[in-house]
C-alpha cells in the first residue's frame, strides 16, 4: 500500500542535535509519488543496523518536469548517495548509461535506484552482474521463470491467457518470455492485446477477450506488470472470476484491492530493505556501487485471496498455505 | 589340605574379569544409548526450531523487520511449551541483540557470541549446563536478518539413562552374585586333582617319604661305621 | 615330571577355561539383555516425543487451511504435502490424514503402503498404537480454536532403534570374544606363575634329591600348594645337610684318633660322596628357569593397547590431514602417520635387538613400554598431521623395542626344543592382542573419541611395565649377539637367492597388501560407504580373526604335507584374487569378503615363509629371520604410499585391484623360481 505523505524536505534517523559534522553520511531520498512503503524499508533498514545516516528528501509529485531542478538541486548538495524511486524517475535523472548527459543528469556520486522494472532494457545499467556505471539497485518484479513455477504449484496448467497493453513495452516483453517459457514445457499462453481504436485502449473490451480465452480453454489468467492494467484491475479480475478463470499477478494490488486469486509480489518494504543494504555496502563497506550487482529478492511473497478461491472453489494446496499470505 | 590355594587366586582373578566385563558392557551399552537418545533430542530441538524459523521468516514477508514480527514473544513463548527439556529460546537480531526471549528480563541484551549461528548454518554448542542449538533466521534477500537460540537440557535423558543403568545393574548384580560362587565353587572343584598332586609331592618329602628313607638309611649306615670307626681303641703313632 | 602330573595340569588348565568362559558368559549375557529390554521401554516414550512434536509441525498448514475455511474433504494437494514433509523428517514412517471417523484421506511416507487403519476410536481420539517396526501417535487436527475435523496419524519408524540394538549385540560379542580372550591369557600367566613353574622347579628339586644332590633349595616365596611343597622339599634338604655336618663331624673326631681311623672315615664321606651330594656353607635358592610365559601377557597386552587405534588411524589422519594446509593432497598426508610408524618400527627393531642383547629384556621392555606410553599421549594431544605423525613414530620405536625384547625372551627362555612351538606362542600373542585391541579400540573410538582411545593405550601401557617388573626376571643379556655386525650379515642373506625370492616375492608383497589395504584402502572405503567407526572396526578385525587358524592350519600343512612352497605361491593368488573381485561385487559385500581372505590367505603362507627362511643350510637363522622382519617392514611403509598414490590416479576400488593384481602375479613368480629350484636340485641328485 502506498500512503501519501506530506513531502518532508529532511528528516533524520538518529536524535537530533547529536549530528556529527562528517562522520555522518547525507543521502538525498529523490521520490516521484512521495513517501511509501519501499522508503519505511530503505530507513529502518538502517536504522535496524544502527548506521547514522542524514536523509534528505525531494519529492518530484509525479511531475516529470521537475526532474531537471532536482538534478541541479543534487549537483548543488553533493551529498553521499543519491537514492532514486520508480522507473520513470530514474530514467529521467540517470538517464541511458551509454548516453549519459551531464548537463541532464545525475553525475559523479553513486546512486542507488529502487522500485524500477528491467533496468537493462530500460537503459540504467549495461548488465544485471556489473551495471557499468557507479549505479546499482534492484528490482521488484519476481523472474517470470520463477512466477510461472508459483502458478504452476498452485495449480498445475498448460493452456494460460494473459491481457496486457500493446503500447507498454513491459508487458510485450514479459508476455513473450511467458509464451517461450511455456512452449518449452508444452503450453500455451493465449496472448490477449488490450485493443486500440483511435489511439485509445478499450477497456470496456476486457470482458469480452477473457470470456473468449475461457472458451478456447485457458486454464489461468496471467496478468503482467501493467501501469494500464493496474488501473483497470477492477474490470479484469472482475471478468475473470465471472468467467470462473483463477487469475494470477506479478503485483502486488490486483491481489490485494482487486479479486485475482493469487500473485507472486515483491513487499515494496522488503525490496527497500534490500536497497538499503546495497546502500549500506556503498556507504559503510567501502564496496564501489558499479562492483554491486542489480538484483530481485531471493524470497518472494505468494498473495492469495480466500473469498476469490472460496468462489471459485480453487482452493490452494496445503504445501502453499505453509508459505502463502492469505488477503 | 588347608592354607591358602592357587584356586583361592584364580577365583579371585575370574571375579575381577567377570566383573570388569560387566562394567565395560554397562559402560558402553550406557554411552551408545545416550548418543542414540542425544541425537533425537537433538532432532526434536531442531525440528522444533526450524518450524519457528519458518513462522518469523514467513512474518517476515508481509514485509515488517524481524522486530517487528507479529506476535513474536508469543510464537517464542508457545514454542518453549512444546518440549519439557527446553529452558530458554532467544531470539535475536542481525548484530545479537535479543528482541525476544522466553526469559523477558534479557530482552535488550546481547546473545551469547559463541552460541550465534556462523554463517547460513546451524551451530550447535554447549554452554552453562544446556545444549544450545543456533539458528540463522533469513530475510527475503537472503542475509541473516537474525539467529533463533534454543537452550535445552538433558534432565530427560539423564532419566532414560538412569533408568536403563538401574535396570542394567539389577539382573547383571544378580548373575554376578550367582554366576561367581558358582564360579569359584567349580574353581575349587576343577583345582582338587592339581592339589592332591601337590599333597601327594608333599608327602614324598616328608621325613616318612621315600626319599628321605632312602638318603636317611644311607646317612644312617655312613653314621653307624663312623660312630665304628670313633669307638676303636686311640692308634699307636706308628 | 610325576606321571600324572601332565595329565593333570591339561585337565586343570581345561576346566578352568571352561568355568572361565562359561561365567563370563553368562554375566556379560545376562547384563546385556537386561540393558536391550530396559532400553526398548525407555526409548518408547522419547519416540512418542518425537512423532507429537512432528505432528505438531506438520499439522500447522494443515489447521490453517481449515481456519481459512477450506473444508477437510476439499483439500488440495495434501497427499503431496504429506510426502514433501516425510521426506524431510527421517524418523517418520508414516504420515496419514484421517477425517473424524478414522478414513485415510492422503497418506505418504516410506511405510505409508504397510498402514493398518484404526479400528476403534474414543472420545479422546485413537491414541498411540504400537504397530511391527513403528510406533504411532495421533492427533486431533482442527481449525485455530475450532472442534476437531480428523486426525494426523505420525508413524515413527524403530528402523533406527533396531539399528542400534543390532549393533549392541555385535558389541556383546567382540566384548565377549575380548574378555574370553584376555581371561585366557591371563589364566594361562596366573597358571604358569602359580602352578605350573613351582610344580617344575619342585620337580627339579626332588629330581636332585633322587639322585642325592642336596646342593640346592627350592624357592619358597608364595603361601599357597606350592611353598608348602617348596619348604617341605628345602627342610628335607636341609635335614639332610645337618646330618652330613654331624656326620663331617664324626668323621673329624674319628680321624683325630689315628691315621688309619682318618682313612676309614674319609673312605665312608668318600662312599658317602659317591651317593649324596652337599655344598660347603649349605644348600643355595635354585634361581627359578625364566619361564617363556612371562613375557607372553605383557606382550598380549601391548599389542592390544597398540592396536586399540588401528581402525580410525587412517581416518583420524585424513581429519588431521584436512585440517593441515600445505601443498600436499589430504589423501597423501593421511598415509604420512601409517608410514612413519612403520618406518620407525623398521628402523629400530635392530637397536631393540642390540639394547636387549646389551641390557636384558626386562630393561628394553621398560624402555620400550615407556617411550610408546609417551607416544601415546603424544597422539592424543596431536591436532596437526605432523605432530600426529611424530607422536606415532615415538609408538613405532616403543613397539619395536618391546616386541624384539619379549621374542628374545621368549626365545632365550624356552631352549629345550621347543622353540618353534614357543615362537609360535608369541606370534599367536601378537595376533590374538591384535584382534582384541582392533575390536574394543573400534567400539571405544566410536562412544568416547580418538583422544580417549589414544589415552587408554597409555594407560594399558602402564600396566604392561608394572607386569614387566613383577614378572620378566632380570639378566639374560647376550654379549656375542650385541658385538654383532649387521652390515655384514646383510651382505649374505641377500646374496642368498632363495631368501631373496621368499621376500621380494611372497613376504613383501603380503605386507604391501596388509598396510596399503587392510589398514588404509578398506577403512577408508567402508567409513564412505556409511558404516560406523564400529562396523569399520569388526571388518578389519576379520583379518586378525581368519588369519589366527590359517597360521595354525598352515603350519600344519607346511609340516605334515610337505606342501611349504605351494602355499606360499597358492596363498599370495588367493590374496591377490579376492581384492581383483571386489569391484565385481557391491562393496559392503566385496571388502568384508576380501579382508577375511586377506587374513585367510597371509595366514596360510606366514609359518612356511618362516620355515622356509629357518630351514635354510648355511646361515645364521636369527639374522635371516631380523632381514625378513626389516624386508616385511619396508613392505608395510610403502603398502599405504602405495594405496595412496594408485587412489589419486583412479578410485579406492580400481587401487585395490591394481593391488590384488600385483599380488598374484608376485605369487606366480615365486612359483615359476621354485620350480626352477627344484628341477636344478633334481637335475643334481640325478
Amino acid at each position: 500500500m502506498m500512503r501519501r505523505r506530506p513531502l518532508i524536505a529532511a528528516m533524520t534517523l538518529s536524535a537530533p542535535g547529536v549530528a556529527r559534522a562528517r562522520s555522518r553520511p547525507r543521502i538525498l531520498m529523490m521520490l516521484y509519488r512521495g513517501w511509501e512503503e519501499a522508503c519505511d524499508g530503505f530507513r529502518d533498514y538502517l536504522a535496524s543496523r544502527r548506521r547514522d545516516v542524514e536523509l534528505v528528501v525531494a519529492d518530484a509529485g509525479e511531475d516529470l518536469s521537475r526532474v531537471p531542478d532536482m538534478v541541479r538541486q543534487a549537483e548543488a548538495m553533493r551529498p553521499d548517495l543519491v537514492y532514486l524511486w520508480g522507473t520513470t524517475l530514474t530514467m529521467a535523472a540517470l538517464g541511458p548509461w551509454d548516453g549519459h548527459d551531464p548537463d541532464r543528469h545525475l553525475t559523479g556520486m553513486p546512486v542507488v535506484f529502487n522500485i524500477v522494472t528491467d533496468p537493462v532494457r530500460n537503459r540504467v545499467v549495461r548488465s544485471r552482474p556489473a551495471p557499468g556505471r557507479p549505479v546499482t539497485g534492484t528490482e521488484y518484479i519476481a523472474p517470470v521463470a520463477v512466477q510461472l513455477r508459483a502458478m504452476d504449484a498452485y495449480r498445475p496448467f498448460r493452456q494460460a491467457a494473459a491481457v496486457f497493453n500493446p503500447r507498454e513495452r513491459n508487458s510485450v516483453v514479459t508476455i513473450e518470455e511467458m509464451s517461450e517459457l511455456l512452449a518449452a514445457r508444452g503450453g500455451v499462453l493465449d496472448a490477449l492485446p488490450v485493443p486500440v481504436v483511435d489511439g485509445r485502449l478499450q477497456a470496456a473490451a476486457i470482458p469480452r477477450l477473457i470470456a473468449a480465452a475461457r472458451a478456447r480453454g485457458a486454464e489461468w489468467l496471467y496478468i503482467p506488470p501493467d501501469t494500464y492494467l493496474n488501473d483497470q484491475r477492477a474490470v479484469l479480475t472482475g471478468a475473470a472470476l465471472h468467467e470462473g478463470l483463477p487469475s494470477f499477478a506479478a503485483t502486488e494490488r490486483f491481489v490485494a484491492f482487486a479479486d485475482a486469486l493469487a500473485g507472486l509480489v515483491s513487499r515494496y518494504y522488503s525490496v527497500g530493505a534490500f536497497t538499503g543494504f546495497k546502500a549500506e555496502q556503498i556507504l559503510f563497506g567501502g564496496v564501489r556501487p558499479e562492483a554491486i550487482p542489480v538484483e530481485t529478492l531471493s524470497r518472494f511473497s505468494y498473495l492469495l485471496r480466500m473469498d476469490t478461491a472460496r468462489r471459485l472453489r480453487a482452493y490452494p494446496p496445503v504445501a502453499l498455505l505453509r508459505i502463502a499470505e492469505p488477503v | 589340605m588347608t592354607g591358602p590355594s592357587f584356586a583361592t587366586r584364580i577365583a579371585l582373578l575370574l571375579t575381577a574379569l567377570a566383573v570388569l566385563a560387566c562394567m565395560l558392557v554397562t559402560a558402553l551399552n550406557t554411552l551408545k544409548f545416550e548418543k542414540l537418545l542425544v541425537a533425537q533430542q537433538q532432532r526434536i530441538v531442531g525440528t522444533i526450531g526450524a518450524d519457528l524459523v519458518d513462522t518469523f521468516e514467513r512474518g517476515m514477508m508481509i514485509g515488517v523487520r524481524l522486530a517487528d514480527v507479529p506476535a513474536a514473544q508469543a510464537l517464542v513463548d508457545r514454542a518453549f511449551g512444546r518440549d519439557p527439556d527446553l529452558r530458554r529460546i532467544t531470539l535475536s537480531d542481525a548484530g545479537g541483540r535479543i528482541l525476544f526471549d522466553t526469559e523477558r528480563v534479557r530482552i535488550g541484551d546481547a546473545a551469547e557470541a559463541a552460541l550465534l549461528p556462523a554463517g547460513q548454518a546451524r551451530r550447535y554448542a554447549r554452554r552453562d549446563g544446556l545444549d544450545w542449538v543456533g539458528m540463522p533466521v533469513v530475510n527475503s534477500f537472503g542475509q541473516r536478518e537474525g539467529s533463533l537460540l534454543l537452550g535445552y537440557g538433558r534432565a530427560g535423558i539423564t532419566d532414560r539413562l538412569t533408568a536403563i543403568a538401574l535396570a542394567m545393574a539389577g539382573p547383571g548384580l544378580a548373575a554376578l552374585l550367582v554366576g561367581l560362587p558358582l564360579g569359584w565353587l567349580a574353581v575349587f572343584l576343577a583345582a582338587r586333582p592339581t592339589r592332591r598332586l601337590f599333597a601327594h609331592l608333599a608327602a614324598s618329602l616328608s621325613d616318612s617319604g621315600q626319599a628321605m628313607g632312602r638318603h636317611g638309611a644311607v646317612l644312617d649306615d655312613a653314621e653307624r661305621r663312623l660312630e665304628a670307626i670313633a669307638a676303636r681303641a686311640p692308634e699307636r703313632a706308628a | 615330571m610325576t606321571d600324572d602330573a601332565g595329565p593333570t595340569l591339561r585337565r586343570l588348565v581345561r576346566h578352568l577355561s571352561f568355568i572361565a568362559v562359561a561365567v563370563l558368559l553368562g554375566t556379560v549375557a545376562a547384563v546385556s539383555v537386561a540393558a536391550l529390554h530396559a532400553f526398548d521401554r525407555e526409548v518408547r516414550p522419547a519416540m512418542e516425543r518425537e512423532a507429537a512434536v512432528i505432528g505438531e509441525v506438520v499439522a500447522n498448514p494443515i489447521e490453517r487451511a481449515l481456519g481459512l475455511g477450506i473444508p477437510l474433504e476439499a483439500l488440495v494437494g495434501a497427499e503431496d504435502y504429506l510426502a514433501g514433509m516425510a521426506a524431510s523428517q527421517p524418523a517418520v514412517a508414516y504420515l496419514v490424514l484421517t477425517d473424524l471417523a478414522g478414513r485415510p484421506r492422503a497418506a505418504a511416507g516410506p511405510a505409508a503402503s504397510g498402514f493398518q487403519p484404526i479400528d476403534v476410536i474414543t472420545a479422546e481420539g485413537p491414541g498411540s498404537r504400537a504397530l511391527p517396526g513403528i510406533d504411532e501417535t495421533a492427533r486431533p487436527v482442527a481449525a485455530p480454536g475450532g472442534r476437531p475435523q480428523g486426525w494426523l496419524l505420525v508413524g515413527v519408524g524403530r528402523a533406527a532403534v533396531d539399528d542400534i540394538i543390532v549393533d549392541t549385540r555385535w558389541d556383546l560379542a567382540i566384548v565377549l570374544l575380548v574378555g574370553v580372550l584376555l581371561a585366557m591369557e591371563v589364566l594361562r600367566f596366573a597358571l604358569d606363575r602359580g602352578v605350573i613353574a613351582p610344580l617344575t622347579m619342585i620337580e627339579a628339586v626332588v629330581r636332585r634329591l633322587d639322585t642325592g644332590d642336596c646342593t640346592r633349595l627350592a624357592e619358597a616365596g608364595s603361601a599357597d600348594e606350592a611353598g608348602r611343597v617348596a619348604r617341605a622339599a628345602n627342610a628335607l634338604v636341609r635335614r639332610l645337610g645337618d646330618r652330613w655336618a654331624h656326620l663331617q663331624w664324626l668323621a673329624t673326631e674319628a680321624a683325630s684318633t689315628g691315621a688309619g681311623a682318618a682313612r676309614d672315615a674319609a673312605a665312608v664321606i668318600a662312599t658317602l660322596g659317591d651317593r649324596l651330594r652337599f655344598r660347603d656353607g649349605g644348600a643355595v635358592v635354585d634361581a627359578a628357569p625364566p619361564a617363556a610365559s612371562a613375557a607372553r601377557l605383557p606382550l598380549f597386552l601391548f599389542v592390544v593397547a597398540e592396536q586399540l587405534s588401528t581402525s580410525f588411524i587412517p581416518l583420524l589422519g585424513r581429519d588431521l590431514a584436512r585440517a593441515t594446509r600445505g601443498g600436499f593432497s589430504p589423501d597423501l598426508l593421511a598415509a604420512l602417520p601409517i608410514a612413519v610408524f612403520v618406518a620407525a618400527v623398521a628402523f629400530a627393531t635392530p637397536y631393540g635387538g642390540r639394547l636387549t642383547a646389551r641390557r636384558g629384556p626386562r630393561d628394553a621392555v621398560l624402555v620400550g613400554g615407556g617411550v610408546a606410553a609417551l607416544g601415546y599421549l603424544a597422539a592424543a594431544l596431536a591436532d596437526d598431521v605432523t605432530q600426529f605423525a611424530l607422536a606415532r613414530m615415538l609408538c613405532g620405536i616403543g613397539y619395536a623395542v618391546l616386541t624384539i625384547a619379549c621374542q628374545a625372551q621368549m626365545a632365550m627362555a624356552a631352549r629345550q626344543g621347543r622353540l618353534a612351538r614357543t615362537l609360535g606362542g608369541f606370534t599367536g600373542a601378537v595376533m590374538t592382542g591384535a584382534v582384541c585391541g582392533t575390536a574394543i579400540g573400534a567400539v571405544i573410538a566410536d562412544r568416547l573419541g580418538y583422544g580417549a582411545t589414544f589415552l587408554a593405550s597409555a594407560g594399558l601401557v602402564v600396566v604392561v611395565l608394572g607386569l614387566a617388573l613383577r614378572a620378566i626376571p632380570r639378566g639374560m643379556t647376550d654379549p656375542v649377539a650385541a658385538g654383532q655386525g649387521v652390515v655384514a650379515g646383510a651382505r649374505a642373506a641377500f646374496g642368498n637367492a632363495r631368501f631373496t625370492a621368499v621376500l621380494l616375492l611372497a613376504a613383501v608383497p603380503a605386507k604391501i597388501v596388509l598396510a596399503g589395504f587392510i589398514f588404509y584402502l578398506a577403512p577408508l572405503a567402508l567409513r564412505d560407504a556409511g558404516l560406523s567407526q564400529a562396523a569399520v572396526g569388526r571388518n578389519v578385525m576379520l583379518y586378525g580373526l581368519c588369519m589366527l587358524p590359517a597360521i595354525a592350519l598352515g603350519g600344519w600343512l607346511a609340516d605334515r604335507a610337505r606342501m611349504g612352497g605351494g602355499l606360499i605361491w597358492g596363498g599370495a593368488v588367493l590374496n591377490g584374487g579376492a581384492l581383483l573381485m571386489i569391484p565385481l561385487l557391491p562393496e559392503v559385500a566385496a571388502l568384508p569378503i576380501a579382508i577375511a581372505v586377506t587374513g585367510a590367505a597371509q595366514g596360510l603362507a606366514s609359518a612356511p615363509m618362516l620355515a622356509v627362511v629357518a630351514g635354510m643350510p648355511g646361515r645364521s637363522t636369527p639374522l635371516l629371520l631380523s632381514f625378513l622382519r626389516l624386508g616385511e617392514r619396508f613392505g608395510s611403509v610403502i603398502g599405504p604410499f602405495a594405496a595412496a598414490w594408485l587412489m589419486m590416479r583412479g578410485d579406492a576400488v580400481w587401487a585395490m585391484g591394481v593391488l590384488g593384481g600385483v599380488t598374484a602375479l608376485t605369487g606366480i613368480g615365486y612359483a615359476l623360481v621354485q620350480r626352477r629350484a627344484t628341477r636344478a636340485n633334481a637335475a643334481i641328485a640325478s
